[in-house]
């Protein structure tokens, strides 16, 4: 009777065969794309600038060794060391985050020579348990506040409650943060105007709004507190709550689970909330429960990472280019005559990893700020198709890791 | 000869008992079916411990907080727990979990286990959401290759314990890791969505047949993914309380041996079990992809304790012989409305996870203390 069994299921599975490869793929256009799903970007009509794919590093500033060390501090530390025995000069070395750069400092010390007195270290991020004692240390000779959004979306969510209208997309600016300027928390550098964007000053011109009602119950939703960034997105979010006695939070961690935070903006809805604050693991997923909040009437604001298409209240996020240039640009200043560089990439299918990537370039080859880079890329995680495809689980599916 | 007045008269038959009342009788079958037991227990700490639209507090402590004057934790409306929204996201979320223990059950009763439900899911989902999104047949064809791929990886599992007669642990564990290979390999270490490479057929938007399993298509409120798991784990239930293939399942599981001297087809029956665990992790690895838009390699990971347990906590023993489809609902129900309570409560993960691992204890050890008596 097993044969028989085995016969019946082999036949159904020819069966399937056949079917199968007569069936006609449908013609192209054949699913109804969601609104601005097909990678449109805000800035939908950004032209294909000129920039990205012809920019090279500059002659004198050499990019000797480059790797891929997926946001971690380990990998970091194994190129490193091969940099290290292949090459004698380097003089500066570019990571994409303050772990990286971290993990590269280890080696150049382990190595024996006392190569972590000469080499400088650039990293990116500026947590304050990670890059910034990392400046109070000497270890790290620069770093870039990757800037979280979660204080400036309590304003926004003071102001869209109170029935004010915001732009959707605001874009942050970041800090070139040095020894000698750590004690004043760095110098301050504005957003880069995008088309499409908004820069986040927006959010303090005019007072806030009265607001109607008493209490309002904000919901939050983190995908994952396993990264020292989003501890700190999550204190600050806090801390700019005790200005607003009239917001109470119900703040979620999704455990780095696409389910989990399905479900959480789910019983959001439920209980019904006057407003959702999210920052989503994956675009896709999280697209649909975003637009039956918005449904249901509830305003939704994202950080850090988008979700597919526009229908979402307002997005708050970094500028990955931008920081990349005042890197490269801060390579200009300390070395006149020239480098030879070691770049210690993140993730090479995340955004943030590509964006850091352009913007060194650009920083190094001179491209002025708002030049062609405001067109080059005008989104968030989702504007590159590989990153909602490619990105493999975790943790190499965070921007960065701690 | 023996006088009739030295016997003892024979003593008075007992005054018969009242007519059972209806609360009598209610009391005694929740004491005979304390999975029931259990599931109104769940439901009343739901009621207590969800809160109100607009509240932050639970229920229970908002109430409290109100009489005692001492805190502004309510809000608006009964708690959510008796709204039948909070149900049905239950059903919706737990849907996949209940498709798997369902075919868990199955596996179980013969006295078997099948760790493999995870990866199978995965390889499913992966499988399906490539031959839909990345190579464009309908929809129908990628269901029959997710399912099919299922079956056969049941089928494995099947042959190699009973033809092989591998330990069902050993064989089902090395099926896990090698679907979750196979995942990997169809998807070609990607998430399978629209666009993720060129070549693939659709490059954006959402599969209509996606779209379709996850919105409230029947009566404007039961989601076709609830749906496919009600209609499976009833008619799994039917096929196993009245067809012959469920007796000779729970036959093997009592004694296997007596089984196949009584003319019991074991090792035929024993892998149709586990082809059909392969079928139903299978479908719920459409659900999962549907769920998700996409085709994750790495579904399904972990989700094989989940059914375990609720088969489990439901009360079908994991000796194999005893237990009901019956059973397997009411512990996914159990396990769902548990979770639904702590997330909507936002309890850390780190005292969910406890909490679940001691609710797993207690199930088992009052079902021991039930059947000894």
């Amino acid at each position: 009777m097993l044969r028989r069994a085995i016969l019946i299921l082999a036949v159904v599975l020819v069966a399937a065969a056949i079917v199968a490869s007569g069936c006609k793929p449908p013609a192209t256009g054949g699913y109804p794309p969601t609104p601005g799903a097909t990678g449109a970007s805000p800035a939908g009509k950004a032209p294909a600038s000129a920039t990205p794919a012809e920019l090279k590093y500059p002659d004198k500033y050499e990019c000797i060794f480059s790797a891929d060390c997926k946001w971690l501090e380990g990998p970091a530390q194994q190129e490193m060391n091969s940099a290290l025995s292949r090459f004698d000069k380097i003089d500066v070395v570019y990571g994409h985050n303050d772990p990286s750069a971290h993990g590269a400092y280890m080696a150049t010390k382990q190595e024996g020579k006392g190569r972590e007195k000469t080499v400088k270290f650039i990293g990116i991020d500026g947590n304050p348990t990670e890059g910034l004692k990392y400046i109070k240390e000497g270890i790290l000779s620069v770093t870039f506040d990757y800037q979280t959004g979660a204080a400036e979306a309590v304003k926004a969510a003071a102001r869209i409650l109170g029935a004010e209208k915001l732009p959707q997309n605001i874009t942050l600016g970041t800090k070139v943060i040095t020894p000698e300027n750590i004690d004043e928390g760095g110098k301050y550098v504005a957003p880069d105007k995008r088309e499409g964007w908004e820069t986040v000053d927006v959010l303090d011109k005019g007072p806030l709004p009265k607001l109607p009602k008493p209490k309002y119950v904000i919901g939050y939703s983190q995908c994952n507190r396993g990264e020292p960034w989003r501890v700190r997105m999550d204190s600050e979010f806090q801390a700019a709550l005790e200005a607003h006695p009239e917001f109470q939070a119900l703040m979620k961690d999704a455990q780095n689970d696409t389910k989990t935070q399905q479900a959480q903006v789910q019983e959001f809805i439920t209980q019904k909330v006057d407003l959702i604050v999210i920052s989503p693991k994956e675009a896709r997923p999280l697209t649909d429960p975003v637009k039956a909040a918005m449904d249901a009437n509830i305003p939704v604001i994202i950080l850090d990472r988008k979700v597919e298409g526009d229908d979402y209240t307002c997005f708050i996020g970094g500028d990955n280019v931008m920081i990349g240039r005042e890197a490269g640009r801060w390579v200009l200043e300390q070395f006149p005559d020239g480098a030879k560089i070691v770049e210690l990439e993140g993730l090479g299918t995340s955004t943030p990893a590509q964006e850091r990537h352009q913007g060194f370039l650009e920083g190094l080859n001179g491209v002025a700020p708002g030049g062609a880079t405001a067109a080059a890329t005008a989104g968030g995680p989702t504007e590159s198709k590989t990153e909602t495809g490619a990105t493999p689980a975790t943790p190499a599916e965070t921007k960065k890791t701690g | 000869m023996p006088d009739n007045e030295a016997v003892a008269p024979p003593p008075e038959a007992p005054p018969p008992e009242p007519a059972p009342t209806l609360a009598r009788r209610g009391v005694a079958f929740l004491g005979r079916n304390r999975g029931v037991t259990a599931l109104l227990a769940v439901m009343l700490a739901g009621v207590l411990f969800t809160p109100q639209p607009r509240a932050t507090a639970p229920f229970a402590v908002a109430m409290v907080q109100k009489i005692t004057g001492t805190g502004d934790a309510g809000g608006e409306g009964p708690p959510l727990f008796l709204t039948g929204n909070l149900h049905s996201m239950v059903l919706y979320e737990y849907a996949e979990y209940g498709i798997l223990a369902t075919g868990m059950t199955l596996v179980i009763l013969t006295g078997g286990i099948d760790l493999s439900v995870g990866s199978v899911l995965g390889i499913a989902a992966v499988l399906f959401a490539w031959l839909h999104i990345a190579r464009g047949y309908p929809a129908l064809v990628a269901v029959a290759g997710a399912v099919g791929i299922g079956m056969v990886c049941g089928l494995a599992n099947g042959w190699l314990v009973s033809r092989l007669g591998l330990q069902p642990f050993v064989a089902t564990l090395a099926m896990m890791v090698a679907a979750r290979g196979g995942a990997k390999v169809i998807s070609g270490g990607v998430k399978v969505s629209p666009g993720a490479f060129e070549w693939y057929h659709v490059q954006g938007g959402n599969p209509v047949f996606m779209e379709w399993m996850i919105h409230p298509t029947f009566g404007g409120f039961l989601r076709p993914v609830t749906v496919l798991f009600v209609v499976t784990i009833v008619l799994m239930a039917l096929v196993v309380k009245y067809a012959r293939f469920g007796r000779h399942l729970y036959a093997i599981g009592g004694n296997e041996e007596a089984a196949r001297l009584s003319g019991v087809p074991v090792h035929v029956s024993k892998a149709i079990a586990y082809i059909l665990c392969g079928g139903l992790a299978g479908l719920a690895g459409i659900c999962n992809s549907s769920r998700m838009m996409l085709g994750d390699p790495e579904a399904g990971s972990t989700y094989e304790l989940d059914a375990i347990a609720a088969v489990v906590i439901g009360g079908t023993s994991l000796m194999g012989g005893r237990g009901s489809m019956a059973y397997t609902l009411l512990g996914t129900l159990i396990i769902g409305y548990i979770n639904k309570i702590l997330s909507i409560n936002a309890v850390p993960e780190a005292y969910r996870l406890l909490a679940k691992g001691l609710i797993i204890v207690i199930a088992v050890v009052i079902q021991g203390r039930q059947k000894a008596k």
